[in-house]
């Protein structure tokens, strides 16, 4: 099958409407219904938690059978799959107005759960960045006004660090030779 | 009765979209309970399409047949809601439902996001009606096909 795009402008991918198709979506009407989907079951399917059937979900129950067929046809569901669902708000205004009502919970709690987030992220990322600043200027500073060590006597190597002391020594007709340290290093 | 029967057909479109639809040979009959047997066989066109052809790009297709006509009204702020999940990424079309994608009036640049790449949509309507035709043409059914071939 050659799938390939052909580069085409955005606008005349608009003027396909494939309205052939249309009259297969329509015909969908308000209906009375017996029983209805629960609170949780609506809350499942707005959080897109609900299966298509059982078995992970693989083929929709609805069709399985005839009885299964049957059943949803009458609108009486005994367990509630998404397809069911999603027909019986299509065709329920009462359910309607639950899913808009979960909805729009669930998009708030979403979003004021994600901007929190954004702002902890946004707010850490900021006082990181203070805190790398002020260590750098910091580094500067102590570089800037630290002051010069005086420069290293130039005999620093040939000064001579320690003194030889000849000393008497208590044995006769001997000396004693012993180093000490000068005052200072 | 038929009113039930025509939301069968579209729960059974429904799951094409989500692929997780029976066989079409399977469910002919009780899709066709109200004598609308060529109804039923255009959804089955797209389920053999998906099978035969880009199984994603005839999904895209159905995206935008449900977002465009199964509601006579424009929601704008469903539709806000669901295409910015879907600029970002959050959701896919087998989380979709057509309660989901009714009224919402997503353009093919929606559509092409969620499939994962562009393609000519025409040219694809264009084989599924070409699909149709060869399975159909010579089998019977109560109205003829009115595709205007």
């Amino acid at each position: 099958m050659d799938t390939n795009y052909s580069p085409q402008h955005p606008y005349e991918n608009e003027l396909e409407k494939l309205t052939e198709f249309a009259d297969l979506c329509r015909g969908v009407e308000r209906l009375e219904y017996a029983d209805h989907p629960s609170e949780d079951i609506l809350r499942a399917y707005v959080a897109n938690r609900l299966l298509d059937g059982p078995g992970a979900g693989r083929v929709g129950a609805s069709f399985r059978d005839e009885q299964a067929f049957e059943q949803f046809a009458r609108g009486r569901v005994a367990r509630w799959t998404r397809p069911d669902v999603s027909m019986h708000i299509l065709t329920c205004a009462r359910c309607q107005q639950s899913v808009s009502r979960l909805r729009a919970s669930r998009w708030q709690l979403l979003s004021s759960a994600r901007h929190p987030t954004e702002e902890r992220s946004w707010r850490r990322r900021l006082a990181l960045g203070a805190l790398a600043s002020a260590a750098v200027a910091a580094i500067v500073a102590a570089l800037w006004l630290w002051p010069p060590s005086t420069p290293g006597p130039a005999c620093w190597i040939e000064e001579q660090c320690w003194q030889q002391v000849i000393r008497e020594s208590s044995s006769k007709g001997s000396i004693l030779m012993s180093y000490r340290q000068p005052g200072r290093f | 009765m038929e009113v039930r029967i025509e939301l069968a057909r579209l729960a059974y479109a429904e799951n094409i979209l989500r692929c997780t639809n029976e066989p079409p040979e399977t469910v002919e009959d009780l899709l066709s309970l109200d004598g609308e047997l060529e109804k039923a066989r255009r959804w089955f066109a797209f389920a053999e399409a998906k099978r035969r052809f880009d199984p994603n790009i005839v999904r895209g297709l159905l995206v935008y047949l449900f977002s465009h006509y199964t509601s006579a009204e424009f929601d704008p702020h469903k539709r806000e809601q669901l295409v910015r999940e879907i600029t970002a990424g959050r959701v896919r079309m087998r989380d979709l439902t057509i309660e989901r994608l009714a009224g919402t009036r997503l353009s093919w640049e929606h559509i092409f996001r969620l499939v994962g790449r562009q393609f000519n949509p025409t040219r694809e309507k264009e084989k599924i009606k070409e699909l149709y035709a060869q399975l159909y043409a010579a089998a019977p059914s109560h109205t003829e096909v009115s595709y205007g071939h």
